[in-house]
């Protein structure tokens, strides 16, 4: 019996240990919060490298520069070319030869005077403070003939602006009469003093006249497809930026739903580093974060010193900036597109040099920085 | 000569490594268990015996659930993620290396017969371990983020096998103060699973992420294997059927248990006991190993086209795939791998009272050695074997991870004994499911014995 009641007694001293050890305040299927909050210190996400974005490829997103970014080209040095071209002076061997008393015998045609202003289009240019750097002209020919053409014409040119006449008087001196046989192709070819900025305000054709075969009708080489002679001025010149340049870009990217308001998101830092060879300074003048009705979010503030210092491909300029990403109340919510609003401007000293296809923006670097935590919902898991 | 030889040899055997199975230690406190065998070998009862499913289920952690969860103020449960939760809080409730470890055994049959002198017995077990390791590295980068740029999560580890075990046994004495015992057992493997980061470095910076792996998987059964694609790569979730669906094992392997019991003097026993002494030769229907560094930056060099279209996200994606595809396991040709069975060592002493001889006091002394997962404990014992119809025993110590105890109970029913036996860490536990918030070692053992 003794021994009995000692079993009985550890038996109880058992159980009660066993119960002693369950804490029943907690209960895992009613009060259990079940959200998770990462990283709640910081996590930095490398975001990468964009560009580089080059003068060309802004041009080609700018409406308004669209004009101007058709006529440019790439030359073989990479240098970013302007050229227009336009016609002098055209006529046909038929109407030649009703113009001539006889065609019998070989005559000279005598076309007279022409002229034209091959830099009307480029005249958008100053427009917007780009400016001409390093003017080529060339005056091209066509033959229709089957036989070699002699022709002569004096050439003169001259500019737009006063004070550059003035400068340019000394091309008197390129005035020059030319006498050659003419076939087909460039004719006449100069470039300007490498300090010309001013863009060619006429191009003329004077005392035209050739010599041609009598009966130049039968000597077309396919009267079916050409019995032309045409002249064409064409204008070459690099782009710079000149003093006045100020450009203005948006970009908005106003599709990209962001679904981040369930993360909780307190704040995202953005860093980015950016190499600038432009000469020109960029100011990123605002960035809004648009909401659903594509208006801006008013209760998300971006903040940072935005400003990219111009530099060159010799020295680019390399400019760290940070955009401060946070809401003003709660936390960031779904964000449903961007609105970029930066300025260009030429940086002093850079005027008159030539840009490079390579010139541009480049993001280097870019990383985001998100303070506070992410929180995944619990239902997402 | 002969006996002194094995004497020699045994204990030198004994003294590389622990003793006792991971099995019911209590059980040796208890006059009426049956089953001592299975503790040590060298253990044997006077009749014949047949054990049917003894179930043995351990539980180890050396971080509790109480790391993981918080109770508020409020009565309100919170996670460790939850931002309520400082990070110092939680950092300093893990351990370096955080694991887990389940073991199962389960005694299909147990038949326990004296002949001559020796007593002999033969069994038939199903056995599953499975563990995890997790560094505190990982929980450091989901709690903080990248506050530190370089973190090392070597040693991350998920894996598990399952095994047949047929075992024959023998113990006789000595001498009358000394038995000795032996199990030979012969091991046929299932189902093993492994895979394990071996080298993990993941830096992070604003520039980068870099992840320098050495990973291996393992994976053996006669069910399903991997299927790997043009290249090589597997496809994890991709299980094909092997078509074969045997019985066949997978893996074969030896192991021994060897023991010895001494008695000195009267009412003294000391027991020596070491478990599982081998392993699993597998041959594997898929390994894999993953190797290199993996490198992400963001995107490279992103057009304004780009961005206007509005491909950020799917430039994202595809980063991060690549990303993940560079973790990718390959096919490897290692197709057979030596994997050592967990071994336990037991030391236990018992004394019974000169003046009260069903009460009994003692120690015992548990390693457990399960790859980077070892364990130890000691604890005190008492018990009262009222009879051999009915014994209770209980126990009181110190484990890796702090107190623990232990009660144990067997009760003989015409020739039917019941055995029942917990063995548990102190602390709190979680309402309805019961599960310890504390790091512990739980180990839960039933079971039922007919005397022949």
């Amino acid at each position: 019996m003794k021994r009995s009641v000692i079993g009985f007694l550890t038996f109880l001293l058992l159980v009660s240990v066993l119960v002693a050890c369950s804490d029943m305040r907690y209960d895992t299927t009613e009060n259990f919060d079940k959200d998770l909050t990462l990283f709640q210190k910081e996590i930095s996400v490398p975001i990468g490298s964009i560009g580089p974005v080059t003068i060309q490829s802004l041009l080609g997103n700018s409406t308004i520069f669209e004009t101007i970014a058709s006529l440019m080209l790439v030359g073989d040095d990479g240098m970013l070319t302007l050229q227009s071209e336009q016609e002098i002076y055209a006529i046909n061997v038929y109407r030649i030869e009703k113009e001539v008393d006889s065609v019998s015998t070989d005559f000279t045609f005598k076309a007279g005077d022409h002229s034209v202003n091959p830099g009307g289009l480029l005249m958008v240019l100053g427009m917007f403070g780009l400016e001409c750097v390093g003017q080529k002209l060339e005056i091209n020919a066509t033959n229709p003939m089957d036989v070699r053409v002699p022709v002569r014409a004096d050439v003169s040119f001259s500019c737009m602006n006063s004070s550059y006449e003035t400068t340019f008087r000394a091309e008197d001196k390129l005035s020059q009469s030319m006498r050659r046989n003419l076939t087909a192709g460039t004719i006449f070819s100069t470039t300007l003093p490498a300090d010309t900025k001013d863009l060619l305000s006429s191009v003329g054709l004077n005392n035209l006249e050739f010599d041609l075969p009598a009966n130049p009708t039968t000597e077309l080489a396919d009267e079916n497809v050409n019995d032309i002679f045409s002249f064409k001025s064409r204008l070459l010149c690099n782009v710079g930026l000149g003093e006045k340049f100020k450009f203005p870009y948006a970009l908005t990217v106003d599709d990209a739903k962001l679904n981040i308001g369930k993360f909780k998101l307190h704040k995202c830092e953005v860093t980015v580093e950016v190499e600038n060879t432009l000469p020109a300074a960029l100011k990123l003048n605002s960035v809004k974060v648009l909401n659903e009705q594509g208006a801006e979010d008013e209760n998300i503030s971006v903040s940072g010193d935005l400003v990219i210092a111009g530099g060159s491909l010799e020295k680019p300029a390399v400019t760290n900036l940070t955009l401060v990403i946070e809401a003003k109340e709660g936390t960031v919510p779904d964000i449903h597109g961007l609105q970029i609003d930066l300025e260009a401007a030429s940086q002093p000293g850079c005027q008159g040099v030539a840009l490079s296809v390579n010139q541009g923006l480049y993001v280097k670097s870019s990383s985001a920085k998100l303070s506070g935590g992410i929180t995944i919902p619990f239902n997402m898991l | 000569m002969r006996k002194s030889i094995i004497i020699i040899a045994a204990l030198l055997l004994l003294a590389c490594g622990p003793v006792k199975a991971q099995s019911f230690s209590e059980g040796f406190f208890l006059d009426g268990y049956t089953m001592g065998y299975r503790y040590n070998p060298a253990l044997s009862n006077e009749g014949d015996v047949l054990g049917l499913f003894q179930g043995n289920l351990v539980l180890r952690t050396n971080t509790g659930l109480s790391s993981f969860l918080y109770p508020q103020e409020d009565g309100q449960l919170v996670s460790a993620l939850h931002e309520s939760i400082s990070s110092a809080t939680f950092m300093s409730n893990l351990n370096d290396h955080n694991y887990l470890n389940r073991n199962v055994d389960l005694n299909i049959f147990s038949y326990g017969f004296r002949r001559g002198s020796g007593y002999h017995n033969v069994e038939l077990n199903l056995r599953a371990n499975i563990s995890a390791s997790a560094p505190k590295g990982i929980f450091q980068i989901l709690k903080e983020g990248s506050t530190h740029t370089d973190n090392d999560l070597s040693g991350a580890f998920m894996g598990g096998q399952g095994y047949a075990e047929l075992v024959y046994g023998y113990s006789t004495k000595l001498a009358d103060w000394i038995s000795i015992g032996g199990r030979a057992k012969l091991l046929l493997g299932l189902e093993s699973v492994n895979y394990k980061l071996t080298d993990f470095e993941l830096t992070m910076s604003e520039e980068e992420y870099k992840a320098t792996l050495v990973a291996d998987l393992e994976l053996c059964n006669k069910v399903f294997k991997l299927r790997a694609d043009d290249d090589g790569y597997y496809k994890i979730l991709r299980l094909d059927p092997t078509g074969k669906h045997g019985i066949l094992p997978a893996g074969i392997g030896l192991a021994v248990d060897l023991g010895v019991v001494l008695t000195p003097f009267e009412g003294f026993t000391l027991s020596v006991s070491a478990l599982d002494l081998g392993g699993i030769l597998w041959h594997y229907g898929n390994a894999g190993h993953s190797n290199g560094i993996v490198r992400f930056s963001g995107v490279t060099d992103l057009s304004i086209d780009d961005i206007k279209a509005k491909n950020l996200a799917g430039e994202f994606d595809g980063l991060k795939d690549d990303f993940l595809a560079s973790l990718r396991l390959k096919e490897s040709s290692k197709m057979n791998r030596m994997q050592s069975v967990p071994f336990t060592v037991n030391v236990a002493a018992k004394y019974d009272m000169p003046f009260y001889k069903p009460l009994s006091v003692g120690l015992t002394g548990l390693y457990c050695h399960f790859g980077t997962m070892p364990y130890k404990e000691l604890r005190g014992n008492v018990a009262w074997n009222y009879s051999r119809r009915l014994g209770f025993t209980a126990n009181l110590g110190a484990g890796e991870y702090g107190l623990v105890y232990g009660a144990a109970l067997t009760v003989r029913v015409s020739r039917f004994h019941l055995n029942a036996g917990l063995e548990n860490g102190f602390g709190g536990t979680l309402p309805y499911s019961k599960r310890q918030l504390k790091p512990n070692s739980k180990c839960l053992t039933v079971g039922l014995t007919y005397d022949l």
